[in-house]
C-alpha cells in the first residue's frame, strides 16, 4: 500500500472494522468471515456490508441460528489451518457457545499438549444503552476474561477498531474482540497505516496528575467526558484505556497509579465478582504504597438492564457517577454504593 | 533611686514593649499597660529585688497608679 | 430473663474487643424509676468511661454489682422491674433523636444486650425504615453493610450518618511510607483528618526549632524570627479554628463560679509565702479545670476514627496571648496532679518561655483538653471553640465581683466571681456530662483546692 499522505482518516466504527476485515481477507486466503446475517444482510450492525459482493459466499458465510454449531465449526476450521473470523451477533448469544469457547477453543492447545491450537478470532457486539432490555444488553467481557487460554480485547477508539483485528488474526490462540455497539456509529480518527500497537498494551488516552480513571470499550468516551468535567473543578484525571482485558497490562496501570496515587475503575459490567474487582485487587497488590485513597469502582447497577430509557441510563455508568467517585477519592474515601 | 523610676524599670523589665516615657502616672497602670496578674507579680518581684520592699496582697489597692506605687515605696523604704 | 416481674440488666458490650467492664458509678439506686434512654450507670472500659442507658422504662429493683467491681460482659449488674413486662417493646428503627444521640455519643457500638424485655429479633444491619433507607441512599451509604447500634443490632439514624462521615484521621498507605522514609512521626499531622502523601511531602523535614539557635542573634533578627514564628502559629490556629467550626458540632454551657472561698484561702496562703512564690487566681482555675477533667473523663481526650478516645492523663492546653499579639498554646502535662504551687510554677515558666520564644517542643505536645482565659481585663465570658481533635474547651472570663443571692434567699451578697464555660463536642458528650465538669470545678474550688492551699507550707 503506497501512502504518500499521512493525514488521519475519519471513519465510523463499523467502517473501520469493515476496512480491517477487508484488508485481512485480501491479504490472506485463509481468512474468512462466518456468522448470522453477515452475508446477504450485510451484518446485523452493517459491519460487513458489501463484503459478500467482494469475497463471495465461500468466504462470507451466513450461518444457521446456532451459535454452538458455527462457533464449533469455526474452532474446527482454525484447528485445521484456517484463520476464521466468527461473528457472534451479540455477546448475549455467545452464552449458547460458551461450552465451545471455554472447553474447546480455550483448552485445546493445553489438552493436546501443544500439538495444535485454535487461531480463531471471535468478534461480538457488547454493551447496553440502546434499550435492548435485559437479555440483549450484557457486558460479559469480565466473565470471559476469567478464562485461561484465550485473549480478550476491547477496542475503545475507532483507531483500535481499525487496527486491532490484524494482530488478533495473527495470534495463534483464540482472541475475542468485544465491540461496544455504541461505537459502531461513532466517528473518529484512524491512522492510515498500522501504528503497530501490541494487542496487550493499555494506553493512556488523557494524561493527568490527580487520579487515574481505568476503563475500556464503551465507557472510554464516558471517562473522557468525566475527565473534562473534573478538569473544570481543578482535578486533572488520567484516563487509561485498557484495550486488552486478558491479559491486563499491569505495568501501564501501575505506572499511572504511581503518578496519580488514586484510581477509579469504570466497567460496564456488574460490580460484584467482576473485572473491576480484579483490577482493584491488582492495584492493591502492586501499588498499595502509592495510594492516597481506596480504589473506587463505577459499574452498572446490579439489575438486569431495564428497557425504559431513563432507567437504563440510570443503571449504566455515567459521567455523574464517575465524577462523584473521583471526588470521593480526592477526599480519601470510596463511595460505598451498591452499584 | 527615684521611686517612680524604679517602678518604670520594673515595668520595662516585665513588659519591654511598654513605653514608660509616655505612661500616665495617675491612672491604673495595670489597665493602661495591659498587665495581667503574672506580669504584676513579676513587677513586684523586680521592685522587691531593687528596693527590698515586699508588697503584701492586701496592699495591692494602695499601688494602683505609678504615683501611688512610688509613694508606697518611699514610705516603706523609709520604714 | 429471670422472674416474671424482674429482668436482668447485664454488663453491656460497648466495643468489639470489650470483654469486661468496671462499674465506675451507679447513677440510680433501688427504688428509682428510670425512663427509657436514661443513663443509669457509668462503665469503665479500656478506652474510656461510657455512660450506659436503659432501653425500657423500669424501676430499679436491686444493684447486683457495686462500684469499682470488674465483671465480664453479660454479667447481670442490676435487676429492673419493667413498666411493661408483657409487651415486647416495639422498637422503631429510628428511635427519638435524644436516645439515638446518647447511644451514638456514649458508645459507638452500643450495648447489644441491653435491659430489654424479650429479645427483639431483628436482622442486624438491615435498614427497615423507609426514612433511613432514603437517607442512606442520599448519603451514598451502602445500607447492606451498616452496623446497627440500636436495640438488637438495628440500624438507627446515627449509624447511617456515621457511615456517611469520613472516619477521623486517616493516613494513606503512601503517606505512611513517606513518613517512614522522611522520619516524620504521625503526630506531626495530628490536626488533619486525612493525611496524604502530598501532606507528608509538604511538611518540613525537621521539627521547627523553637529554641533560638544562637543566643547572640541580633535583637532585630530575634524579633523577626519571633514574628515569623508567631505568624505561622497564628496561621496554624486560624486553620485549626476554621476546621473546628466546620467539623465539630459544638454545644456550649456556662456557669458562674463563686470564688469567695477559694480566694480567701489563696490570700491566706500567699501571706505565708514569699513574693516570688505567690499564687495567682488563674493558677487555681487551671487546677480546677484539670481536676474536673479528671473527674469527667469523657471530656478529656480526642475524637478519632469516629469515636472518643480518652486520654490517660490530663494534659492541659493553655491558650496564651502574647504581648506582641501572637497566640500560643503550650501544654501542661498531668495538670490534674499539680498542686496550686506547682501549677503556678509551670504557668510562670511557660509564660516566660513563650514570651521569649523559648518554648520547648515538649511544651507543645498534644493536649487532651484546653483552657482559655481572658485575663483580668477581659470580657465576662468566653464562648470557646474546641481545638480538634480534643472534645472540650474550658473558658474563664475575668474575675469580677458579682451579686449572688444569700444562701437562705433573704438578701444579696457580693462575691468574687468568674464565668466558666465549656465548649463540648456533641459527638463525644452531651450537656449532662458537660455540666458535670462545670459543677465539679465549683466543688473543687470550694473544697479540695482550699484544703490544699491551707496545707501549703510557706514557700513552694
Amino acid at each position: 500500500m503506497n501512502t504518500t499522505q499521512v493525514e488521519p482518516l475519519l471513519m465510523t466504527g463499523r467502517e473501520a472494522m469493515r476496512a480491517a476485515m477487508t484488508e485481512a481477507m485480501r491479504a490472506d486466503d485463509r481468512v474468512f468471515l462466518m456468522g448470522e446475517d453477515v452475508g446477504r444482510y450485510g451484518g446485523c450492525f452493517a459491519v460487513s456490508m458489501g463484503m459478500l459482493e467482494e469475497f463471495g459466499p465461500e468466504r462470507i458465510r451466513d450461518t444457521p441460528l446456532s451459535e454452538s454449531a458455527f462457533v464449533g465449526a469455526g474452532i474446527g476450521a482454525a484447528a485445521g489451518g484456517m484463520r476464521p473470523i466468527v461473528e457472534i451477533m451479540t455477546v448475549n448469544f455467545s452464552l449458547l457457545a460458551l461450552d465451545q469457547i471455554m472447553n474447546t477453543a480455550a483448552s485445546l492447545r493445553h489438552m493436546s499438549g501443544g500439538q495444535f491450537g485454535v487461531p480463531l478470532v471471535i468478534r461480538t457486539t457488547t454493551g447496553g444503552g440502546r434499550q435492548l432490555a435485559a437479555q440483549h444488553s450484557h457486558s460479559l467481557d469480565g466473565w470471559y476474561a476469567h478464562i485461561p487460554g484465550i485473549k480478550i480485547v476491547a477496542p475503545g477508539t475507532i483507531d483500535d477498531f481499525r487496527w486491532m483485528l490484524g494482530p488478533a488474526l495473527a495470534d495463534p490462540d483464540p482472541v475475542i474482540i468485544f465491540e461496544n455497539g455504541a461505537l459502531y456509529g461513532a466517528s473518529g480518527e484512524v491512522s492510515p497505516t498500522d501504528p503497530g500497537i501490541p494487542l496487550e498494551r493499555a494506553i493512556v488516552r488523557r494524561a493527568g496528575t490527580d487520579i487515574s480513571l481505568v476503563t475500556f470499550g464503551g465507557t472510554l468516551p464516558t471517562c473522557l467526558d468525566a475527565a473534562a468535567t473534573l478538569a473544570e473543578r481543578g482535578i486533572e484525571a488520567e484516563v487509561v484505556d485498557l484495550r486488552s482485558l486478558r491479559p491486563l497490562d499491569d505495568a501501564t496501570i501501575m505506572d499511572s497509579v504511581a503518578r496519580t496515587h488514586r484510581a477509579i475503575v469504570v466497567d460496564e459490567g456488574w460490580r460484584s465478582v467482576g473485572l473491576s474487582g480484579e483490577i482493584s485487587a491488582r492495584i492493591m497488590e502492586q501499588a498499595f504504597y502509592e495510594l492516597d485513597a481506596p480504589v473506587g469502582r463505577v459499574c452498572t447497577a446490579e439489575v438486569p438492564l431495564p428497557y425504559a430509557h431513563q432507567l437504563e441510563q440510570a443503571a449504566l455508568p455515567s459521567v455523574e457517577r464517575i465524577v462523584d467517585a473521583a471526588m470521593a477519592a480526592m477526599d480519601g474515601t470510596a463511595l460505598a454504593v451498591a452499584s | 533611686m527615684d521611686a517612680r523610676e524604679t517602678v518604670f524599670a520594673a515595668i520595662r523589665k516585665v513588659a519591654p514593649d511598654v513605653d514608660t516615657t509616655t505612661l500616665p502616672t495617675d491612672v491604673d497602670f495595670r489597665e493602661e499597660a495591659e498587665l495581667d496578674s503574672m506580669d504584676f507579680i513579676g513587677i513586684l518581684t523586680a521592685v522587691h529585688e531593687a528596693t527590698g520592699v515586699e508588697v503584701p496582697e492586701t496592699d495591692y489597692p494602695l499601688i494602683t497608679t505609678v504615683d501611688d506605687f512610688a509613694g508606697y515605696l518611699t514610705s516603706h523604704h523609709a520604714a | 430473663m429471670t422472674t416474671s416481674t424482674t429482668t436482668a440488666f447485664a454488663m453491656p458490650s460497648l466495643g468489639a474487643d470489650m470483654d469486661e467492664g468496671r462499674i465506675v458509678e451507679w447513677l440510680v439506686a433501688p427504688g428509682d424509676h428510670v425512663e427509657r434512654g436514661q443513663i443509669v450507670v457509668i462503665v469503665q472500659t479500656e478506652k474510656s468511661d461510657i455512660e450506659v442507658e436503659v432501653f425500657e422504662s423500669a424501676t430499679v429493683d436491686e444493684i447486683l454489682v457495686g462500684e469499682g467491681e470488674l465483671v465480664p460482659v453479660g454479667t447481670p449488674i442490676a435487676r429492673m422491674v419493667p413498666d411493661h413486662p408483657s409487651a415486647a417493646p416495639v422498637e422503631e428503627s429510628e428511635p427519638e433523636p435524644a436516645a439515638a444521640e446518647t447511644a451514638a455519643s456514649s458508645a459507638p457500638a452500643a450495648p447489644a444486650a441491653a435491659a430489654g424485655g424479650p429479645g427483639v429479633e431483628s436482622e442486624a444491619g438491615h435498614v427497615t425504615s423507609p426514612v433511613l433507607r432514603h437517607l442512606a441512599e442520599e448519603l451514598h451509604v451502602d445500607a447492606t453493610h451498616l452496623h446497627g447500634s440500636g436495640p438488637g443490632g438495628r440500624v438507627v439514624r446515627a449509624d447511617v450518618e456515621r457511615a456517611a462521615r469520613p472516619a477521623g484521621r486517616r493516613i494513606t498507605p503512601r503517606a505512611r511510607r513517606l513518613m517512614v522514609e522522611r522520619n516524620l512521626a504521625p503526630e506531626r499531622f495530628a490536626d488533619r483528618s486525612l493525611v496524604t502523601g502530598a501532606d507528608v511531602l509538604a511538611a518540613p523535614a525537621a521539627a521547627p526549632s523553637i529554641e533560638p539557635s544562637a543566643s547572640e542573634a541580633a535583637p532585630e533578627q530575634r524579633a523577626a524570627t519571633e514574628r515569623t514564628r508567631q505568624e505561622s502559629m497564628r496561621r496554624h490556629i486560624a486553620e485549626l479554628m476554621s476546621r473546628s467550626w466546620r467539623e465539630i458540632p459544638h454545644y456550649h454551657l456556662a456557669q458562674r463560679l463563686d470564688l469567695s472561698v477559694a480566694l480567701e484561702h489563696l490570700g491566706a496562703a500567699n501571706e505565708r509565702r514569699p513574693l516570688a512564690d505567690r499564687i495567682v487566681p488563674g493558677a487555681l482555675l487551671l487546677c480546677a479545670a484539670a481536676r474536673a477533667a479528671r473527674k469527667v473523663p469523657q471530656c478529656n481526650g480526642w475524637w478519632h476514627g469516629g469515636r472518643f478516645e480518652g486520654s490517660d492523663t490530663v494534659d492541659l492546653g493553655l491558650v496564651l496571648s502574647l504581648r506582641s499579639g501572637g497566640v500560643i498554646v503550650p501544654t501542661i502535662q498531668r495538670a490534674d496532679e499539680l498542686s496550686p504551687a506547682e501549677m503556678m510554677e509551670r504557668m510562670t515558666e511557660l509564660v516566660q518561655r513563650a514570651r521569649q520564644g523559648r518554648l520547648r517542643s515538649s511544651h507543645l505536645g498534644e493536649a487532651s483538653i484546653t483552657v482559655t482565659s481572658l485575663g483580668e481585663r477581659g470580657a465576662d465570658e468566653v464562648i470557646g471553640v474546641i481545638h480538634p481533635p480534643q472534645v472540650a474547651l474550658v473558658g474563664f472570663g475575668a474575675v469580677r465581683n458579682e451579686v449572688w443571692p444569700e444562701a437562705d434567699g433573704t438578701g444579696i451578697v457580693v462575691r468574687p466571681t468568674v464565668h466558666a464555660t465549656l465548649a463540648g463536642d456533641h459527638r463525644a458528650t452531651d450537656g449532662v456530662v458537660g455540666s458535670r465538669l462545670l459543677t465539679q470545678m465549683q466543688s473543687l474550688l470550694d473544697g479540695a483546692l482550699p484544703d490544699e492551699l491551707d496545707a501549703l507550707a510557706g514557700g513552694t
